[in-house]
């Protein structure tokens, strides 16, 4: 990006593999933050570098690898996106998506309280941001202005999943016991120390930042850190007149105290006040799955006659020539189902599409492929979940059908609920199947 | 002298047969020294899954894919075959990272049609001929419990050699097979794994031990 531009001839130029490090562009305690080029595609990134010898002393070796790993699976328009990682014998190098539109913490000091109109769309950026996490079953725990970046177009990107913690570090009765994040946006139930829930602390702490975009002030504040607790732990926060009622239900609601009556995102979601001008970001966790030669050749199917395949097309489908398995947890065979049947296309496909309506997902039907997509409204903020059926001619009369689930989705919930969904399919159009291709068919009807 | 020896044995069993320097490899493939640091990680939890001694063995290949070390298949022999360049029954970790950089989403089209070609000349002919093509169909079917008759299989290869086999001597060449993935571009799609490209993030531990100089 052009403003970055200017600062590669002021610094000493540094080399990290293709990358070409800039000025600094924040400082921390474990880590520096520089803006860095990649020479082969000029794209801008922010690249985190971390020193070996410091972590080595302070044993946190392991929380970058998870650090690493988490960042992996989030990919969300508002969350800062970590490409890839590099090493060297003394440092590590984290390379992010670089944002350019400062942090929200730096905006408020600068220009005030933000609209209520403006301040909402951040507002729901955030929360669809964050509900996109928690679905993955990553928590923040460090929610605070300074987290929040701004890009050029004003949209929001939540940053720092440095002390995020995943669902394996929790305790027998399944509560977070760590605490950790800055005073101002701590939950009482954080400071008090008990064992915690993750995702309404998240909350706790975007209620704060809500205030803090509405009102320009933090709603917790004093000169010393006891004088902060108590105020968190009383919770109830002064709320100026000029707020609009709905605006100051939603941060009271968010603010509660105790976690248990605190709102969810299911509940902020389903909110009027949230729900003005709200639009869900586009949710990209399939993307990788998007960009297939498949999709390139689809577009040229013009009738309602299935694909015919050609022998190689067919010998294509053998699971023992997909190579995934190296890089997924998940077994290849799982993920795919594919049966033969010497029914009409259309009634096999109307068939699927009756069923998979019922199941509460909605159909989009191209040719002779369908697209199911269960959107999250009807999941309680559970994130989409998605369905393709489709059809190919081996010879006249005999079909395959394949279906595919959503895959790349780390989040076991979701994956034992697609397939007891695939398994619903397979049991209510069991009757049109010549053949199942493979034994996890079997498997899945027992 | 002692302390040479020890270093030298040291680095010897630190590095079993068949390891190479990652600087090399990276010169060969488009992995950069970090991405085969961490190809590593994957390469030794592969390596030594039913035998510990650094190098994958068939079982291990097959347990690592699909969960299960003892199943048969010709379409997994074949692709072992092609990863196992020296042909001496193990995946070395040099020949695992220059096959799987076939692989690499960047890698050129022809490169993935050709690793493709000669895993589908089973006989190793330079042809793909119809009862190998004839073969790999009955090896899918059967994969798929789909009873599928005689005529229906010679139906199929039937058909498809029509398709390719352009000048008509009963075999598919280089060039008739160029034609057919230039026409359908979906059956390489076997040969491109999108994770290649975020290896670093799916095997960070690489991070702490690199030997990338400064």
């Amino acid at each position: 990006r052009p403003s970055g531009l200017d600062s590669w001839m002021v610094t000493k130029e540094m080399r990290v593999g293709k990358y070409e490090l800039g000025r600094t562009l924040g400082e921390g305690n474990s880590a520096n933050v520089k803006l860095a080029r990649d020479t082969v595609s000029g794209q801008s990134f922010a690249v985190k570098i971390i020193d070996k010898s410091r972590i080595s002393r302070l044993n946190v070796s392991l929380q970058i690898k998870r650090e690493i790993r988490t960042l992996k699976v989030l990919k969300h328009p508002n969350i800062v996106r970590l490409h890839e990682v590099l090493a060297s014998k003394t440092n590590i190098y984290m390379v992010l998506e670089y944002v350019t539109g400062g942090d929200l913490f730096d905006r408020i000091v600068c220009e005030g309280k933000i609209s209520e109109r403006e301040g909402r769309k951040m507002f729901q950026q955030l929360i669809d941001g964050l509900n996109y996490c928690h679905y993955k079953g990553v928590f923040h725990r460090d929610l605070k202005l300074e987290n929040v970046l701004l890009d050029a177009k004003g949209h929001i990107k939540i940053t720092d999943f440095g002390l995020s913690a995943l669902p394996q570090h929790f305790r027998e009765d399944g509560l977070l016991h760590t605490a950790c994040g800055s005073p101002n946006y701590v939950a009482p139930e954080v400071l008090v120390n008990k064992g915690y829930d993750g995702a309404a602390s998240d909350i706790w702490s975007c209620g704060v930042i809500l205030y803090a975009i509405l009102t320009g002030c933090l709603p917790f504040d004093d000169t010393n850190l006891a004088a902060i607790c108590r105020k968190i732990v009383k919770g109830d926060p002064p709320i100026p007149r000029w707020i609009s009622p709905g605006a100051k239900t939603m941060i009271k609601r968010m603010l509660d105290p105790n976690p248990m009556t605190r709102i969810t995102i299911a509940g902020i979601k389903a909110n009027d006040w949230f729900k003005h001008d709200y639009s869900t970001s586009s949710n990209c966790h399939d993307e990788d799955d998007a960009i297939s030669i498949q999709d390139v050749y689809e577009e040229e199917k013009t009738s309602d006659s299935p694909t015919v395949i050609n022998a190689f097309q067919l010998i294509g489908m053998s699971l023992f020539l997909d190579l995934s398995g190296l890089f997924e947890t998940e077994n290849v065979s799982e993920r795919q189902i594919r049966f033969t049947t010497n029914k009409p296309v259309v009634d096999v496909l109307d068939k699927i599409k009756t069923v998979l309506m019922e199941m509460g997902f909605c159909v989009q039907k191209k040719h002779t492929m369908l697209k199911a997509i269960q959107e999250e409204s009807t999941r309680k903020g559970q994130g989409g979940l998605s369905v393709t059926a489709e059809v190919f001619e081996i010879i006249p009369l005999l079909n395959v059908v394949e279906l595919r689930k959503s895959h790349g989705d780390s989040c076991l919930y979701n994956q034992v609920l697609i397939n007891s969904f695939m398994r619903e399919i397979i049991k209510r159009i069991g009757h049109m199947m010549c053949h199942t291709i493979s034994l996890q068919v079997q498997q899945l009807l027992r | 002298m002692l302390a040479f020896v020890k270093r030298f044995s040291l680095k010897r069993t630190k590095h079993p047969r068949g390891y190479e320097d990652p600087q090399v490899l990276a010169s060969e493939t488009p992995f950069t020294v970090n991405e085969i640091e961490a190809l590593h990680n994957l390469f030794k939890k592969l390596s030594t899954s039913i035998i510990n001694d650094g190098l994958i063995h068939k079982e291990e290949f097959l347990l690592a894919l699909f969960r299960n070390s003892s199943m048969q298949n010709l379409f997994a022999d074949r692709v072992f075959y092609m990863f196992d360049r020296k042909r001496n029954g193990v995946i070395e970790f040099g020949e695992f990272v220059r096959s799987l950089s076939i692989f690499h989403p960047h890698t050129p089209e022809h490169e993935k049609s050709s690793f493709m070609f000669k895993l589908y000349d089973l006989d190793g002919t330079g042809f793909i001929q119809r009862h190998e093509l004839k073969k790999m169909v009955g090896a899918l079917l059967s994969e798929t419990d789909l009873g599928l008759s005689e005529e229906s299989i010679e139906a199929i290869v039937e058909q498809t050699m029509i398709e390719v086999d352009t000048n008509k001597d009963g075999k598919i060449d280089e060039e008739e097979w160029k034609e057919l993935v230039a026409k359908n571009p979906s059956i390489l799609k076997n040969m491109t794994l999108p994770y290649l490209k975020e290896v670093t993030l799916a095997f960070p531990s690489f991070v702490l031990d690199s030997e990338v100089d400064d």
